[in-house]
């Protein structure tokens, strides 16, 4: 007690910060937080067509794109609805495509929780994926609400779609939740559809977000 | 329900990409402006070939971990590691870092 009070005390932040750049702990707790994928992903950056393209590379393990299905129903209802609706376009069902990206760096510095991707055969015979971002949204600021309580799609980017999903969530084998749920991806799936069509009848002259996938596979070395 | 909750299970979440290992540095993208207006330097993984920003917290544990003190310039700079967060479950993994000058353009 009477050191400290005459010669006053280290700064401990400062010090165990310096000891932590000298010792072999400081280096694992180094590697540890670098190793840490949530840490990793809020402490870097990606720009949108490299966070799109990891976003794809990363699926969850067993989750099919083409054809999502348990254990996410939503994904999997939302994918079927807006291929029926592009299909009446003679869009082919297989060209579909819906990928989550939650926790990426496409969601954390994007806004984008999962996408779209619609591939097609351009006027010019090119392939090219029209892209449509699906952002969900616990601020009804962003989200207008219609006059049956169920948000309406009003964002102007041309490839983009917020939508609200209740906090509690909505439990799809619940009689009492099921109206609900089916009229959000129903929702969701008609502005999707709205946006996807509006891309195709400009013939991607004004598409916002287009790519060629097997481009930025080779230069990122994939199959 | 949280956010990321009600994220994950309309949709699940992202995994790890697959670690190839040795993959080229992008020498063309490195001297590229920053982006991101926390960033301070760019890292590059030879494990899944993954270029980000970082900002300065990363960049500092890089640092530490490649045992060297953060340069007063990053931005001439950037880190070369042989395995990042993207590709690697674990964190307790053995990590190679080294920080290198940025090719003159």
């Amino acid at each position: 007690m009477i050191e400290r009070e005459v010669f006053g005390e280290i700064d401990k932040d400062k010090y165990l910060e310096e000891s932590r750049k000298d010792s072999k702990l400081g280096r694992e707790l180094a590697g540890k937080k670098i190793l840490n994928f949530r840490q990793y992903i809020e402490d870097s950056y990606c720009d949108f067509k490299r966070s799109l393209d990891m976003a794809r590379r990363c699926q969850p393990k067993g989750y099919d794109p083409a054809a999502p299905n348990l254990p996410y129903p939503f994904a999997a209802d939302l994918h079927r609805t807006i291929g029926e609706l592009l299909g009446k376009e003679g869009v082919k069902f297989n060209s579909l495509k819906l990928f989550t990206a939650v926790s990426s760096h496409f969601d954390r510095k994007h806004k984008t929780d999962a996408f779209v991707e619609v591939s097609r055969i351009d006027g010019q015979g090119r392939r090219k994926n029209i892209v449509i971002r699906l952002d969900i949204s616990k601020n009804t600021a962003k989200v207008e609400v219609g006059p049956d309580g169920l948000p309406v799609d009003q964002t102007s980017e041309p490839d983009r779609v917020v939508f609200l999903f209740p906090d509690e969530g909505l439990d799809p084998k619940d009689s009492n939740d099921r109206e609900k749920y089916d009229a959000i991806y129903n929702d969701v799936a008609t502005s999707v559809f709205g946006k996807v069509k509006l891309n195709i009848a400009s013939d991607y002259d004004n598409a916002m977000v287009f790519y060629d996938p097997t481009k930025e596979e080779k230069k990122h070395g994939g199959k | 329900m949280e956010e990321n909750d009600i994220k994950e299970k309309l949709f699940g979440s992202i995994g790890r990409i697959e670690r190839v290992g040795n993959c080229p540095v992008p020498v063309e993208e490195l001297v590229l402006s920053l982006e991101w207006s926390e960033s301070v330097m760019r890292t590059f993984c030879t494990g899944c070939g993954s270029l980000v920003e970082v900002n300065r917290n990363l960049a500092e544990d890089l640092a530490i971990a490649a045992k060297i003190e953060l340069p007063e310039n990053p931005g001439d700079y950037y880190f070369k590691t042989d395995k990042c967060a993207l590709c690697t479950e674990s964190e307790d993994a053995d990590l190679s870092v080294q920080l290198l000058a940025l090719p003159k353009s």
